[in-house]
């Protein structure tokens, strides 16, 4: 598949420690792309950028073969969905999706067509004389879909489009997005700063952070092999583990790891020979087991708290200074301040430096 | 001690009644929590009890004194604010010490107990800071050890966590779970967040439109829900609520749902309401999935599914627009609109009368 | 038994407190109404009166017969139909140029920074000087000019104290129009120019009126220019209505009379524009 939307070194600076740095990536044409990341990461800077009511200082985005840096908002055929709606007040739900075709001088009878289709995939279809004041949120929220879905763009923008519906119609609206973008099959490109919106949908993610491009990778590989501690706790609720320790050594696939009054091994992992100081180990809620003896691939803690939540239950367990989350079904007991051992999956684990965050996997290529 | 009793106790505001005559009670070292959506009474039910709000009628005791007239410093309750609630113009070490003050507790002493309690909130480096200077966490944080720091019978927590981030709302969480049990403390917490209720109560009271819809433990409550109302509102994704209809035919039960007609036999189900139409009720993670036609299935398509990292959420269109959600391990491969059955776990389905949405007993 | 009693007694005397207070809370409202209407009061019942009335004592407080003589003397003798005429010629042109370039002004200054914090200063430093310091330079330019006792005159100079002020309303109105709007509207394929009438005018419509209604008032309550750069060809009411206060007498019933219909136009418009005044129609549609 050809690269259909290339975004080349693209910087943009406000102020200093603002904006966004070197930013590079592209999407195959009929794409899925999530940007995932904090506030303030840059993400919808990046769309600015794209849709062109920002100007880049530096950098060029090429789409379908031509640039398109240099033209105005309206000369890029792409089209957007804002985080805050940004409806037109004094027009009706259905003026307002049909905005877009009045622009390009349409008939009424194609507006209306048109306009009656897409409200009915995004469920909108019952309020097209209403006004933007008189429906909820969420009706909101599908109107400005509708309006950016209802014309033929190059390329869909997507800025944080459920944030702010609740959690049920959050998750409902996810799986509508899936089938929307399967049934028209067009490039777009989608902000969010929930990670299960990025794993859900995603063709390609690409986390940012602090205006730079983090990882880049499909949603399969940024969940189970983040590049750092930030991809590693940003994705996952509870996020992944990280319980520090002085010293590592690796041999044989054999993990050995020394910490300030415990020792513990793990045997079976995949990591090359090596010694490193001052090192996490990070590891998934789900992929471990709380046991009350020590044994094979263990360290110990003792339990902080536990918290049951619908059919399992969640245990704090302090290991020295750290906290991990472990989930458990409904059966395990511990008390409070109990002595407990979580036992390891050696496939699942991660190593950490420190000081950078680096996977040290990551750093070994 | 620390107990509290409502007896049939109403507030109204005007005509309109918010609370409509409740009754409960919160044992001694107990976490109970009132669960409601905006508007359920919890917050006034709280405020009453605080002697912020005036009880309209009905009766309410803390550890056996009836408090209805009493002044708010007369009950023994401490209470910690949604919006945190902290003086500006003091520092944290002073916004905490303040009931003390209040008080006339010596100064060494009011000392040892501030420390004491920052320490075990994770906030002695702020202790000179202003609240303004701090993130939210830090500042709800200030707020409980304010209500912490003195002793009182109740400690009343309204929406505590509400205004805070993810991360600092399940750090938060589990802290005030760890010392409400290390200290024994009665509490009643107030909130809308039903994942907060399940992992922090020893019991939890659901309340909508002013009236009390379950009480229960946390398991009781996710387990054996007392109605449609409570079915729905606690679990993340909700309970599935599927319309049955019931058909006796040759001395056998049939279940008609979607238009499909089952054989109870071949469900599984020890006991079906004898009743001609009802809901059935069932947990996402009690539905199992198999892709071929199994005996005692419920045939539909996918309408949709996401990957959720460690496990994957799907939803079934049974053929009528009726979604039906079901949890799935983490590596399915799924399709669009690819055909499936689903089986019910039996000991896991629950049934609701159609006009009274109660729960349904044998 | 006895507590519940004591409850009871305490509950009933909160009630009294209660409505001790609201009684209290009205009467002060009653007083301080009268002292503020008296004197609009004591116009209106002066338009009726007859010449006798006005040096009666005890005051008279009600007329015992309505009688329109001042307006008809008002109207014929006093000249008070060309200052009503001519009042509404230039307060409605002033306001109409104000609007015109003010909206204009406005949208650039609050969505483009337009000028920056220099202009913004400017604008709002005109409002800051008395318009009697401007009055000689701006007699010696109309003179020069040959521009006095003209409509121009007016609807020009009061220019001076209504843009900026104008400028300055419309400018907050827009600045609080959300710029998502227009980036949806150049999006869908809009011009800056179509996306700004066609979706940004209409949401400003309330903040404009209420800022013509204001340019409207000033206009026609103004009265230093107009005396100081008119003098027989154009005649505002103001300068009427000062007319009517003579050397060696004062036409109260006339004055009164017109007086009434001088401030007639404020309260029309006032309840005209009443749902504009009241903002809230607008932003319902950006974030729930």
């Amino acid at each position: 598949m050809s690269e259909y939307l290339e975004i080349r070194n693209i910087t943009k600076e406000y102020t200093p420690g603002k904006g966004i740095n070197d930013v590079s990536f592209s999407c195959t044409e009929g794409s899925f792309t999530v940007i995932l990341g904090p506030s303030g990461a840059g993400k919808t800077t990046t769309l600015s950028v794209l849709a062109g009511f920002l100007q880049t200082t530096s950098g060029d985005i090429v789409m379908n073969g031509h640039s398109i840096r240099n033209l105005k908002t309206r000369e890029r055929n792409v089209s957007m969905a804002f985080e805050d709606y940004a409806l037109y007040p004094t027009h009706s739900i259905f003026e307002n999706i049909a905005s877009p075709l009045r622009a390009r001088k349409m008939d009424n009878e194609t507006i209306s067509k048109k306009v009656k289709a897409i409200a009915q995939l995004v469920g909108i279809d019952e309020h097209l004389e209403k006004f933007p004041s008189q429906v909820s949120g969420g009706q909101k929220q599908r109107t400005g879909l509708a309006r950016c879905l209802v014309r033929d763009a190059d390329v869909y923008l997507l800025d944080e489009p459920i944030a702010h519906l609740d959690a049920k119609l959050r998750h409902r609206m996810r799986g509508e997005f899936k089938r929307i973008h399967k049934e028209l099959g067009k490039t777009m490109v989608y902000v969010s700063h929930d990670y299960r919106e990025a794993l859900a949908l995603a063709d390609m993610v690409i986390v940012m952070n602090k205006g730079s491009i983090v990882q880049i990778g499909p949603p399969e590989e940024v969940f189970s092999q983040p590049k750092n501690t930030f991809v590693a706790t940003l994705l996952g609720d509870p996020p992944m583990n990280l319980v520090q320790f002085d010293h590592i050594t690796v041999k044989n696939g054999t993990l050995s790891l020394i910490g300030k009054d415990f020792e513990s091994s793990v045997k079976g992992c995949r990591f090359p020979d090596m010694k490193a100081d001052g090192v996490s180990l990070g590891f998934r809620d789900f992929t471990v087991e709380l046991v009350a003896k020590a044994g094979k691939n263990t360290i110990p803690g003792s339990v902080y708290v536990f918290e049951p939540i619908e059919d399992q239950i969640i245990f704090t367990i302090s290991i020295a200074e750290n906290r991990v989350r472990v989930r458990t079904p409904r059966n395990i007991k511990f008390d409070l301040n109990e002595e407990v051992h979580i036992k390891l999956n050696p496939e699942t684990i991660h190593l950490f430096d420190n000081r950078s965050g680096d996977n040290l996997e990551y750093r070994e290529e | 001690m620390g107990q509290v009793k409502l007896d049939k106790v109403w507030k109204l505001y005007g005509n309109f009644e918010a609370v409509k005559g409740i009754s409960l009670e919160i044992h001694d070292g107990e976490f109970v929590s009132l669960l409601g959506p905006s508007g359920c009474g919890k917050t006034s039910t709280l405020r009453m009890v605080a002697g912020l709000e005036e009880i309209s009628r009905g009766e309410a005791y803390i550890d056996g004194v009836l408090i209805n007239n009493l002044d708010p410093g007369n009950r023994h309750v401490a209470m910690a604010y949604e919006s945190y609630a902290l003086y500006p113009h003091l520092n944290v070490f002073e916004n905490i010490a303040y009931p003390l003050r209040v008080r006339k507790v010596p100064n060494a002493e009011i000392k040892s107990r501030v420390e004491e309690i920052c320490d075990s909130l994770g906030i002695s480096q702020y202790l000179t800071d202003f609240p303004s200077a701090l993130s939210g966490g830090a500042q709800q944080r200030t707020g409980l050890a304010r209500a912490l720091i003195r002793p009182a019978s109740v400690y009343l927590l309204d929406e505590v966590l509400s205004h805070l981030d993810a991360t600092e709302r399940t750090m938060l969480r589990a802290e005030i779970r760890r010392i409400q049990k290390l200290m024994d403390l009665t509490a009643l917490f107030v909130t809308h967040d039903q994942l907060e209720a399940l992992a922090m109560s020893d019991r939890i009271i659901v309340m909508n439109d002013g009236e009390i819809q379950q009480i229960g433990t946390p398991e009781e409550i996710y387990d054996t829900p007392a109605n449609l109302f409570v079915a729905e509102f606690v679990g993340e994704p909700p309970m599935n609520i599927i319309r049955i209809q019931r058909k006796t035919e040759d001395r056998k039960n049939y279940l008609i749902v979607a238009g499909q007609k089952l054989d109870t036999a071949k469900l599984g189900l020890q006991w079906i309401p004898d009743l001609d139409n009802f809901f059935l009720g069932i947990r996402p993670k009690n539905i199992n999935r198999s892709n071929n036609g199994i005996d005692g299935g419920i045939s539909g398509q996918v309408h949709t599914y996401e990957m959720l990292g460690d496990h994957t959420l799907c939803s079934i269109d049974l053929g009528n627009n009726d979604l039906v959600f079901l949890i799935d391990t983490f590596d399915t491969q799924l399709d669009l609109d690819q055909p499936i059955t689903i089986s019910l776990t039996p000991e896991n389905v629950l049934f609701y009368d159609m006009n009274s949405s109660e729960l349904l007993h044998r | 038994m006895n507590r519940e009693m004591l409850n009871r007694d305490e509950l009933a005397r909160k009630k009294r407190i209660k409505m001790i207070l609201s009684i209290i809370r009205f009467l002060l409202i009653g007083i301080f109404l009268l002292i503020f209407m008296f004197p609009v009061y004591w116009i209106a019942i002066g338009a009726f009166k007859v010449e006798g009335e006005f040096y009666n004592f005890p005051p008279v407080f009600w007329p015992s017969q309505f009688s329109f003589e001042n307006f008809e003397r008002a109207f014929t003798m006093f000249n008070g139909t060309k200052g009503l005429v001519d009042s509404l010629i230039v307060a409605g042109a002033n306001t109409v140029i104000v609007i015109c370039f003010g909206v204009l002004l406005a949208y650039s200054m609050g969505r483009f920074k337009t000028g920056g914090d220099n202009l913004s200063f400017f604008v709002i430093s005109l409002l800051f000087a008395p318009p009697v310091i401007s009055a000689i330079p701006l007699f010696m330019i109309f003179r020069t000019l040959s521009m006095l006792d003209t409509y121009r005159v007016l609807y020009l100079s009061y220019i001076l104290f209504n843009m900026p002020f104008g400028v300055w309303i419309m400018k907050g109105f827009f600045e609080d129009i959300p710029p998502g709007i227009e980036h949806a509207a150049l999006l869908d394929g809009y011009s800056r120019w179509q996306a700004f009438r066609k979706y940004v005018l209409p949401l400003a419509v309330p903040g404009i009126a209420v800022t013509a209604l204001f340019v409207f008032i000033f206009s026609w309550n103004e009265f230093l220019f107009a005396l100081i750069f008119t003098r027989s060809s154009v005649e505002t009411l103001t300068i009427t209505l000062s007319g009517m206060i003579g050397g060696h007498q004062i036409h109260w019933g006339e004055l009164s009379a017109l007086s009434l219909v001088a401030i007639l136009p404020g309260i029309i418009l006032t309840l005209f524009f009443q749902k504009y005044l009241v903002r809230g129609l607008t932003f319902g549609a950006v974030k729930g």
